[in-house]
């Protein structure tokens, strides 16, 4: 009998050894910026931001390959820096806010290019439409805070770009923008220290 | 050539007049021909929508991607009352029931996500008085009265056009200024061809018979309907005022003969600007109280 529960506990810690080796962050939206810049030429780029993040990132620093990644931006958070083209920005035209109010990016791979970096491919979803992504991330490693020693941080940022007339944004291209929308995320994201 | 189209106005305004002319044109050789006209203004409206929004996908998303398939329904419906044009009450019945269907549809999203229901409320009763009016006005075109006669039907959907379109670039949705714009640019161009077969015949063009005026009138419709439920800072009042201009205009219809000179040449002038009053209130209220480009 004792050897039963023996090999059982034994079989449940191997059973359960992978999702310990990974992390699970939240992303702290306090700390998080979803920033665009969107060339409208002959004018300089177009910079903005969305405000309301929230998402989580599993990471595996064992095997970064089964590192995830969820996040989700809500689209009436964006600021351009004018209301009156914030307003703009919300209608069908653009990001719709009053039918879509959120994007999303979910990994469906990683792939590490270096001792910090790795490509990760998702599914980006906006207005409706879902199409394949890849972000450059760069992860600034982790410390506790310092006022709360039991809670650690980590820093991550990501870059990549997509073409907005790929989800049907087609006044985009057709007001002069374009044709891709660069985008950074930079965010911190907690767990607790174990 | 590329360059010019570039540019938002003139794509918005020049290919859809250029449609209207063509339009025009074929009023005047088929002498209004009720499917010839039904055919050519469901093409036209179809046209507008792929210029400006291109082909929407399948299923649609968005509203505006629904708003291609509902353009095209009311083309199509347009061409089949012209083919049958008898039963008036059920195609007016039937009409009505449309634009209450497309608004839900266009408003879904609202529907379903317990969103703003009052928006989704007055976006159908904006529908239904458009319809109520623009049902009006086709069902009472006098071909054999006088020399304005064939100018007010479209002179109503040309005033409603115009004055959706400032009110919805007024409330931030340039897409739907842009859509409404371009069909009354199309309408502008028919109508002057109309009043060019006045000064040399003698005689307007039978520009919108029945299912010619059902397939414009579902895709004016259509764009106020989606302003209301989506722009983003929308001037109700300019859409209430807008949505009773049709009616409104139908009952001044009586009165607007009395008021004209007799000048053959000015009576379609001056009889479009009487019925462009509620068109003009409903811009200037939508201008003055809006956040949009005019403000």
């Amino acid at each position: 009998m004792k050897t039963k529960i023996v090999l059982a506990l034994a079989a449940g810690i191997l059973a359960t050894a992978p999702a310990v080796a990974a992390d699970k962050y939240t992303v702290d939206p306090s700390h998080a910026w979803v920033l665009y810049m969107v060339p409208n030429r002959p004018g300089t780029d177009e910079v903005g931001n969305f405000e309301k993040v929230s998402g989580e990132i599993v990471l595996d620093k064992a095997d970064p390959s089964k590192s995830s990644v969820k996040i989700e931006i809500a689209t009436s958070s964006l600021h351009s820096g004018n209301a009156k083209r914030d307003q703009d920005l919300s209608s069908p035209d653009f990001f719709n806010t009053g039918e879509f109010p959120k994007m999303t990016f979910v990994s469906t791979k990683v792939e590490k290019t270096g001792d910090n970096t790795a490509k990760v491919t998702g599914d980006f979803t906006m207005l409706g439409a879902t199409k394949p992504v890849t972000l450059d991330v760069t992860y600034f490693g982790e410390k506790p805070l310092p006022w709360d020693p039991k809670t650690l941080k980590a820093g991550f940022s990501a870059k990549g770009s997509i073409k907005p007339t790929d989800f049907g944004m087609k006044k985009f291209g057709d007001y002069g923008f374009g044709p891709d929308a660069n985008l950074v995320l930079n965010m911190d994201a907690v767990r607790p220290a174990n | 050539m590329s360059a010019l189209f570039a540019n938002p106005v003139t794509l918005t305004v020049l290919p859809p007049l250029l449609a209207g002319l063509l339009l025009g044109l074929l009023a005047w050789v088929t002498a209004g021909n009720r499917v010839a006209m039904a055919i050519g203004w469901a093409l036209g409206v179809v046209f507008v929508y792929w210029l400006l929004e291109g082909v929407p996908p399948l299923p649609p998303a968005a509203a505006k991607q629904k708003l291609g398939y509902l353009i095209a329904l009311g083309g199509l419906a347009g061409v089949v009352w012209s083919l049958f044009p008898g039963n008036r009450p059920f195609t007016a019945l039937a009409s009505l029931v449309l634009a209450v269907v497309a608004v839900l549809w266009l408003g879904w999203s609202k529907v379903i996500g317990g969103g703003n229901m009052g928006v989704v409320l007055l976006a159908a009763a904006l529908a239904i008085l458009l319809a109520a009016g623009m049902i009006g006005w086709i069902r009472s075109q006098d071909r054999a009265g006088a020399a304005e006669e064939p100018f007010l039907a479209p002179a109503v959907q040309l005033t409603t056009a115009i004055a959706g379109s400032i009110v919805a670039a007024s409330g931030l949705f340039l897409g739907m200024g842009q859509m409404l714009g371009a069909l009354s640019a199309m309408l502008g161009g028919a109508l002057a061809i109309s009043y060019a077969a006045l000064l040399i015949k003698g005689r307007g063009l039978d520009l919108l018979p029945p299912g010619a005026a059902l397939a414009v009138g579902n895709a004016v419709l259509c764009g106020v309907a989606l302003t209301a439920l989506l722009a983003p800072s929308p001037s109700l009042n300019g859409l209430i005022v807008l949505a009773l201009g049709p009616v409104l205009a139908f009952l001044l219809r009586g009165r607007i003969a009395a008021l004209l000179p007799q000048t053959q040449f000015l009576r379609p002038i001056l009889a479009g600007a009487i019925i462009a009053i509620p068109a003009i209130a409903a811009s200037l209220i939508a201008v003055l109280t809006g956040t949009g480009p005019f403000a």
